[in-house]
Formats: C-alpha cells, sequence, structure tokens
C-alpha cells in the first residue's frame, strides 16, 4: 500500500504533538485521572484529514481513553478538543468547527465521527439489516409522531435499505441479512458493526482495536475494508496492537505511554524510535514486535 | 366448576385494564428493558387523576386529561434521576416512587380529595361515564354465557377498544423506526449512542408512553371497581410482569393473553382448591392462588423466559 | 509503625466511624438502663427530681428512630450482603423477615418461652436461607442466568411466600409475648425493657457481623467476593461456599429482625416483613448498595427520618412515603449512597 499514498504528511515533524496540514481533530491539555492515577495527559494532538492514523502503545497506554474521551464517551478532567467537519460532498476548505467539549457522545456521532468499540457492540438480539438500519441518519420515523404514520417515512426506509444493501455486500454479508447478529462469528460482528458505522456517512471513523478476537482469515478482508474507507474520504484513527498491522496500512503513527504521547511519525521509522522501543520493551520484553516480516 | 365464571373474568373490564398496563409495561421492559417497578403507581395516578378531577367537578374529558398528564409528570419525575443510572436503579425508584403515591393517597392528610385509606366510591366519579352509555334502558343483560348489566357492558366495550388501540400502537411503533432504537437501547445503550441517537431521550419517552398506557388501565379498572389505593400495591406491579412475562415479552398480544390468563387461571385455581384440598378454609382460598402466581413466575423465569409467544432467541432475559 | 500504614484506609471510612460512634453512645445507653429494678428505679427518681413525667417528643421520637433504625439495619444487613456477594436485589428478603417472626410464634404456641422460641427462629431463618441457596439460588447461578431475571425470580418467591405465609398464620395480628409493656423514663424520653433488650441484641449481632466481616478469614473472603467475585475465584475461595455461608447468614439475621421487630410493634402478621421491604431497600441503596456497613448507617438514617418526621408531617401516616421520597432524593444527587465508592454507576 504505501506506494500508492499520497504524502499527506509533506513536511510534518516527527515528534509528539505535531501540527498537521489538514487537521480533522486537534486536541489539547487533555487530562483524565481515575482515583489518583493519571490515565491520559496529552498536550496536543493533531489527526490528518483523509489519512489513516494509528495510535498505539503498551497495555495501559491510555489509548482507549483517550478515544473515549475524543467521543465524549468519557468526561475529561481538562482539556479542549474540536472536531472539524466537512459535510460529505462538500470541498475540504468547506470546514465547520466543532467544540467537543461538553458534547454529548450521541451529538458527536451526528457531527459525523462515529466510533467502534473494542469489545464489539453487535446488537446480537436484531437482524443484522435492522443493526445497518440503525447506523443511519435523518430518518424521521425515529420521533415518535412520526412513527405512528409509516408513510412519512417508508421512502427514508427504502433508501436506508438499499444503501445498507449496498454496504452488507461490500462486507460479504448480505446473505446473512436476515440473521440475528448474535448468530455471526466474531470477525462478522466486526465488520458488521464497522458496516454499521458507515450508515451515517461519517466523515471520520475512530476504530477501536478492529483486529481483536479477528480469526486470521478475515484480518485480510478487514485491512482491506479499512484502507478502502479512505480511499472513500473517510479519515480513519484507529487503536491496534498489532504492529504488523499497522505498518501495513497507517500514513501515520502515534505512539501512547502512561497516557501521554511519546512519539509520533512515520509507521516505519517510529517503530526505530529508541523512546518507542523502551516503551513496549518495558511490557513486552521477551517479544521481537520490530521485526520486519 | 362453574367455566362461566371462567369466561366471564376473562372479558371482564380487571382484564381489559391490566391488559393494558401490561401493554404500557411491555413499552418498558419488552421493547426498552426498563424495569419499571411500579406500573401499579401508574394505575394509581391515573385513576386518581380522573376521579378526582369529576368528584371535584371537572368533566369526564378534563379527568382523562388529568390523569394522563399526571401520568407524564410521574414518568418524568422517575425517569429524570435515574434513566441515566444503571437498570436495577430504576426498578428501585419507581417501586419506591409507587410505594409513595400509595401511601400519600391512603393518609389522611388529603382525605378530602383522595378519601383516604378508603378511596373513592364509584358514585363520586363514574357517573359522566355511564351517562355516555349507548345501551339504555339500563338493565341486565344475557349474550350467550355473559350475563352483565348494561353499565359493565359498555365498560368491557371501551375497556377492549382501548386494548385495540394499545395493541395497533405498540404494533405500529414496534414496528417503525422509533422501535428499532428502543430495541437497540435495549441491547446496548453504548452502541446507539455511538450511532447518534439520543438514548435519554428515547428512553424517556417509552417510559411516558408505557405510563399513560398504565394510567389508561387505571381508570378502566377504577370504572369496573373503586379508587382503592390499596388494592395498587406493589403486589400488583408483581401481578403485571406475571402477565408480561407469561404472554411473552416484546410481543404484540403477548400481554393481552397474559392477562387473559392470569385471570382465567387464578379463578380456576379458586375453584379447584376446595375440590383438591377439603380442608382448606375459605379465607385461605385466594391466598393459595396468589402464591401459585408466585411460583408460576419463578417457573416462567427459569423454563422458558420468552413467555407463551414470545422468540426465544430475541427475548433471553438478558438486561 | 503499623498504626501509621493503617490511617490511610481508615481516613476514608469517616462516615463509618460516626456510625460506630452512635451506635456505642446507643449501647451504652443500653447496656447501663439493661441493669434491672434498682437501676430503672433510679432512672425513674433522675427523671422525678428533674421535674415531671413529661416525655420531651423530639427526643423521644429521635430514640424511637434509631431503635427501629437498628432493628431494620438487622433485617437489612443480609438483603445488603446478598446484593454485594451475588448482585441480587431480593426482593423475598421481606419474607425472610415475618418467616422468624411466623417460626417464633409457632414456637410460643407450642409451649416454648420466649428465647427458646427466638433461637429456633433463628435456627429456622438459616434453614430457609440455605434451602433456597441449595434448591434454587445456586442452581439459577449455575444455569448462568443474570441477577436481573433473578430479581424476577425473588418477586415470584415474594409472592408465593407471602400467600403460604398468610395461610400458615392466617390474615389476624398474632402476638408473641403477653406480657405488658411497662416503661421506664429517663429524663425527657421513656423506653421500655423489651425494647431495651432489642436493642440490646441488636447491636450484639450486629457488632458480631461487624467482627465476622473485618476479623475472620471468612468475612474477608466474603468482602473479596464482594469486590470481585472473579478475583476472589482465581485466589483459591471457593465463590460458592461464601454464597451459601451469606445466604444462611442473611437468613437467621432477618428472622432475628423479625422476631426483634415482632417484639418492638407488639404484635406480627404474615405481611410484617413486607411492610418494611421498601424500608430496607431504602436503607441498604441509602447506605451504599453492596456497601458492608451501608446497611447500618442507612438504616439508622431511615429509622430515625420516619419516626422523626411525625413530629413535623401534617399527618403521621405519612412517615414512610417521607422515606420514599428521601430514597429518591439520595439516589438523585448521590447514587453510590452515603458510603459507596464513588464509581461509574451510568
Amino acid at each position: 500500500m504505501s506506494d500508492t499514498k499520497p504524502n499527506l504528511f509533506e513536511g510534518v515533524e516527527a515528534k509528539p504533538g505535531a501540527a498537521k496540514p489538514d487537521p480533522i481533530i486537534i486536541a489539547d491539555g487533555i487530562t483524565r485521572q481515575f482515583g489518583g492515577l493519571t490515565a491520559v495527559d496529552v498536550k496536543h494532538f493533531e489527526a490528518q484529514r483523509h489519512a489513516i492514523t494509528a495510535l498505539i502503545g503498551p497495555n495501559g497506554a491510555g489509548k482507549s481513553t483517550f478515544f473515549n474521551l475524543l467521543t465524549s464517551f468519557d468526561v475529561a478532567n481538562s482539556g479542549s478538543a474540536q472536531f472539524n467537519a466537512v459535510e460529505p460532498g462538500k470541498p475540504d476548505s468547506d470546514v465547520r468547527t466543532i467544540d467537543l467539549g461538553g458534547m454529548s457522545s450521541a451529538n458527536v456521532a451526528r457531527a459525523g465521527m462515529v466510533r467502534t468499540f473494542q469489545l464489539t457492540k453487535a446488537l446480537n438480539r436484531m437482524s443484522v439489516i435492522e443493526n445497518m438500519r440503525l447506523g443511519a441518519q435523518h430518518q424521521s420515523g425515529e420521533n415518535v409522531l412520526n412513527a405512528m404514520v409509516a408513510p412519512l417515512w417508508r421512502k427514508r426506509e427504502k433508501e436506508i435499505t438499499e444503501q445498507a444493501e449496498v454496504l452488507l455486500e461490500r462486507f460479504k454479508l448480505l446473505d446473512k441479512q436476515d440473521d440475528y447478529a448474535g448468530s455471526l462469528s466474531g470477525g462478522q460482528r466486526k465488520l458488521l458493526e464497522m458496516a454499521r458505522a458507515l450508515m451515517s456517512k461519517p466523515s471520520m471513523i475512530m476504530l477501536d482495536e478492529p483486529m481483536a478476537g479477528v480469526n486470521p482469515a478475515l484480518t485480510e478482508s478487514l485491512l482491506d475494508h479499512i484502507v478502502g474507507l479512505k480511499e472513500d474520504g473517510v479519515t480513519v484513527l484507529f487503536v491496534e496492537h498489532d504492529m504488523h498491522m499497522v505498518r501495513r496500512i497507517s500514513d501515520w503513527v502515534v505512539v501512547m505511554a502512561e497516557g501521554k504521547i511519546i512519539a509520533e511519525g512515520d509507521p516505519h521509522e517510529v517503530m526505530a524510535n529508541q523512546a518507542v522501543q523502551d516503551a513496549y520493551l518495558g511490557s513486552h520484553h521477551d517479544t521481537n514486535l520490530f521485526e520486519e516480516r | 366448576m362453574d367455566i362461566n365464571d371462567i369466561l366471564q373474568i376473562i372479558v371482564s373490564p380487571t382484564t381489559a385494564a391490566f391488559a393494558l398496563a401490561a401493554i404500557g409495561l411491555n413499552f418498558h421492559y419488552g421493547l426498552t428493558g426498563l424495569l419499571n417497578m411500579g406500573q401499579a403507581g401508574f394505575m394509581l395516578i391515573g385513576m386518581y387523576g380522573y376521579a378526582i378531577t369529576i368528584s371535584q367537578g371537572g368533566s369526564m374529558w378534563l379527568g382523562i386529561l388529568i390523569s394522563f398528564v399526571g401520568a407524564i409528570l410521574f414518568a418524568l419525575f422517575l425517569g429524570w434521576p435515574t434513566l441515566r443510572l444503571r437498570g436495577d436503579y430504576l426498578a428501585i425508584v419507581t417501586i419506591a416512587a409507587a410505594e409513595m403515591v400509595r401511601l400519600i393517597g391512603r393518609s389522611q392528610w388529603l382525605k378530602e380529595w383522595t378519601g383516604g385509606n378508603t378511596g373513592l366510591r364509584g358514585n363520586q366519579f363514574k357517573g359522566p361515564f355511564e351517562n355516555l352509555s349507548p345501551f339504555q334502558p339500563a338493565r341486565i343483560v344475557e349474550i350467550g354465557p355473559f350475563s352483565f348489566h348494561t353499565t359493565i357492558w359498555w365498560l368491557m366495550l371501551v375497556g377492549w377498544v382501548a386494548v385495540a388501540v394499545a395493541a395497533a400502537l405498540f404494533w405500529r411503533l414496534n414496528k417503525s423506526p422509533w422501535g428499532r432504537v428502543l430495541k437497540g437501547v435495549r441491547e446496548d445503550e453504548d452502541a446507539v449512542r455511538s450511532l447518534g441517537k439520543s438514548v435519554y431521550s428515547f428512553k424517556m419517552q417509552a417510559l411516558i408512553i408505557g405510563g399513560v398506557l398504565g394510567a389508561a388501565g387505571g381508570v378502566i379498572w377504577a370504572h369496573g371497581n373503586a379508587v382503592q389505593p390499596d388494592s395498587m400495591g406493589r403486589v400488583t406491579t408483581f401481578w403485571i410482569w406475571t402477565m408480561l412475562l407469561l404472554g411473552g415479552a416484546a410481543t404484540v398480544l403477548g400481554p393481552i393473553l397474559g392477562s387473559v390468563l392470569f385471570w382465567a387461571m387464578f379463578v380456576f385455581i379458586k375453584q379447584l382448591a376446595p375440590l383438591v384440598l377439603p380442608n382448606l378454609a375459605p379465607q385461605q382460598i385466594e391466598p393459595l392462588a396468589l402464591a401459585f402466581v408466585g411460583i408460576g413466575l419463578i417457573l416462567l423465569i427459569v423454563f422458558r423466559p420468552q413467555g407463551i409467544l414470545g422468540d426465544k432467541r430475541e427475548i433471553s432475559l438478558n438486561v | 509503625m503499623r498504626n501509621a500504614d493503617h490511617a490511610g484506609p481508615k481516613a476514608r471510612h469517616f462516615p463509618l466511624r460516626i456510625a460506630l460512634l452512635s451506635t456505642l453512645t446507643v449501647a451504652a445507653i443500653t447496656v447501663i438502663s439493661a441493669v434491672p429494678a434498682q437501676a430503672s428505679q433510679l432512672a425513674t427518681e433522675v427523671a422525678d427530681t428533674a421535674g415531671g413525667t413529661e416525655t420531651n417528643l423530639l427526643l423521644q421520637n429521635l430514640l424511637n428512630g434509631i431503635t427501629f433504625g437498628l432493628l431494620l439495619a438487622l433485617a437489612s444487613v443480609g438483603l445488603s450482603l446478598i446484593y454485594a456477594t451475588t448482585g441480587l436485589s431480593n426482593f423475598a428478603h421481606g419474607e425472610q423477615v415475618t418467616f422468624g417472626a411466623a417460626a417464633a410464634f409457632a414456637a410460643v404456641t407450642a409451649g416454648a418461652p420466649i428465647l427458646l422460641a427466638a433461637v429456633f427462629a433463628v435456627l429456622a431463618g438459616g434453614a430457609s436461607g440455605w434451602l433456597q441457596d441449595t434448591v434454587l439460588w445456586s442452581q439459577l447461578r449455575k444455569r448462568r442466568i443474570a441477577p436481573m431475571q433473578q430479581m424476577i425470580v425473588s418477586i415470584g418467591l415474594a409472592l408465593a411466600a407471602v400467600n403460604l405465609l398468610q395461610i400458615w398464620m392466617g390474615a389476624q395480628r398474632v402476638r408473641l409475648s403477653t406480657s405488658i409493656e411497662v416503661r421506664y423514663e429517663f429524663g425527657p424520653v421513656s423506653i421500655g425493657p423489651q425494647t431495651m433488650i432489642s436493642m440490646a441484641v441488636c447491636i450484639v449481632a450486629l457488632g458480631a457481623v461487624g467482627f465476622f466481616l473485618q476479623r475472620t478469614r471468612l468475612g474477608r473472603a466474603t468482602r473479596a467476593v464482594s469486590d470481585n467475585p472473579a478475583l476472589a475465584s482465581a485466589t483459591g475461595i471457593s465463590v460458592n461456599r461464601v454464597i451459601r455461608i451469606v445466604w444462611i447468614m442473611s437468613g437467621s439475621l432477618a428472622a432475628l429482625g423479625g422476631v426483634l421487630l415482632a417484639l418492638y410493634e407488639n404484635t406480627s402478621d404474615f405481611s410484617a416483613g413486607a411492610r418494611i421491604l421498601l424500608l430496607m431497600f431504602a436503607a441498604v441503596t441509602l447506605g451504599g448498595l453492596g456497601h458492608p456497613f451501608g446497611a447500618l448507617v442507612g438504616s439508622l438514617v431511615v429509622g430515625i427520618v420516619a419516626e422523626v418526621s411525625t413530629v413535623f408531617l401534617p399527618t403521621p401516616d405519612l412517615k414512610y412515603a417521607i422515606v420514599m421520597g428521601m430514597l429518591i432524593l439520595t439516589l438523585l444527587v448521590r447514587p453510590q449512597g452515603l458510603l459507596g465508592r464513588k464509581e461509574r454507576v451510568g
């Protein structure tokens, strides 16, 4: 993939908190304490639009907490973050800056920043197609009064269903559309969750360990899907443990340890960074994480 | 053994009233996964709002309006502190609030309006509704095995029409995008939140709709009996739960079937008990029947949590 | 230096200390007054010299509240322990309390003296706890039935039990003791000997529970299970055995509470426990759901608020409504309860 990569990061300095040419997220001074422990302490963070950014770090580095803070699933003790949204189909210059502070997680999603979860949250006792439909926005039938009058929402429901079928086809789940989501395999549920997130046509998708628990046969197609998202113009930020995957698909890597960003840069260069190696060696001293495969 | 008694209870206003309350609870629990343990409180609010308005000189329509507004306010009052918290908090708050309504209702404090622990007699509020009856002149009318006074026929007609309307409402909303969001909430709130839906607002809407149906059930029940605070204790809520789980949560007809079976079995056991246990004192028969309700509820949860009509895959009760 | 090491965790238990302090104060009053005739005569004399037999309404209600709170604590500590170890909100706990009174009543009717009847009730209560866990709750846990479902099962059990108790005891009120309660006056308040003994028993029993939880191996295992069952299990604690013991304890404590409640109210019936079920839930939630000492603090608060509020309320029959209101308010401002850790409950 690396040879087809347009260089979005030209001139960006490989250092923690580096400024990006066209940041979709800018976060400043984000801290989160649990009891006396500081889980997250990020001075400055920017994510480049249209790029795949990987967030890596040893266990307990605060990656998932940082994710939760950005998506308002958790509340920071201090700091501010902004989301530079661009409506789908609009030029990148048409930026609407949204302050993420104090925003509900639902509103963050509506603004175009949709997430998935480390422990897959497929809605098990709903069918696959209903899971997908739930991801769509602008369905007036979700208003209780409109819901009573089917003609008010049938047309939109049809559009949503068509959109869902296209996505399911792409994620190879179309023949499962009437099954309960709970009957899918772990990997298929990951795919469903990702497809469902795309129903809202987000400008940014945040994937929390998309490969966790997915069997190796499916990881390839999962990787292709993530790269495919980028080709559709969606910005991707993902947390991952598997360095091999990170190196294959990401344009930029941000390394966290003990709640702080300790390094940033091109995937190949970052992994050679001594600080990064030290942070990892602290927890995985007997695994050779950085060997090229 | 008198099969007529069983048939009479099946069509009775009481059965219709409880079917309405159970459909309300189905909105809470079946659709949304909310553990409302105070449905009897909604019924009581409904019947107080209705009966007090009329006994103080208001019209029937104003009574219905106040009854529903009361239920809406009660739902807001309950949901506001708890819908953001873990599910069992709603259970404790609803049961406490329902008990509070009953205790205030039966207190001597507001006796002038509520009638204290004796409640309100039928002649204080039933007039306007009974005057609307199209079945004139007032007399006993026999149709097939059913023999009722015309006012009861009128009440049954209205009661069962209300049940049909409520069931249709459930059917429509259950299959709508709105119902889809609620089912999502029942499965996993955070997932629904991550898809851009305001979970809190949806839960509140479900609580209100189910509560208003409970209030409507209360009004029907009061017409079939009277306003009696002590008939609407938490045990009554537990009955409604049994009905819902018996018929099948998250199904359209489950609550209705549940209410019908509950009351039919109740009368059946009461009739059967003296035949099987001749030594039983008359005052021990009703407790025995109710003890069976409890045992039935345990067996249901353990062996058939989806109830009679439910789909095991969809509703295995893990909230 | 051991003291210094222990200073940290102790400081966090500040509300607990207040509760213990107030409990000790009550205990002191009880022990002093429990010294029979002479002492009480002395007390009456003191009261007389203090000027008349008029009791102070507020202080009297405060004392009644503390008494009732202690009874409630004894009855509800089992509810709290079960919630802490299994996550179950046991709606059948009220019937467990009634069962104690019913068993004691049966023993008294058979000719047993009240003390023996109380012992019998406690043993029967423990046995019922053991039996329940063996035939029902342990099976449900084995089938991995979620706590919410178990809660509905407990509702079914409560419905069945309250009606079976009614068949057993009849609908009328029963009395465990026919002795007429004399009341001794202490300055502005008066109290009967039966009540004083009840309070002393409560304090001893609660103290024993506290000792069990804090100082014994099994008690520490119980606390470990409530903190984190998976971890406790991994460290070699038999979770099911601990839960079985909690059920036995819960059953016997509730039964003892039922007996004392019947003596305190001078009467009992099939719904005596059901009537205080929500007060117990209020107490346990107020103190902090699942917090081992929450039930004690919450119960004292509930008892005192209920009794003292009658002085101010338009009609005294609203006293339990006030408790329900207080419960709702607590969940609004401090959902983790008075003693609960501030954790994410949403």
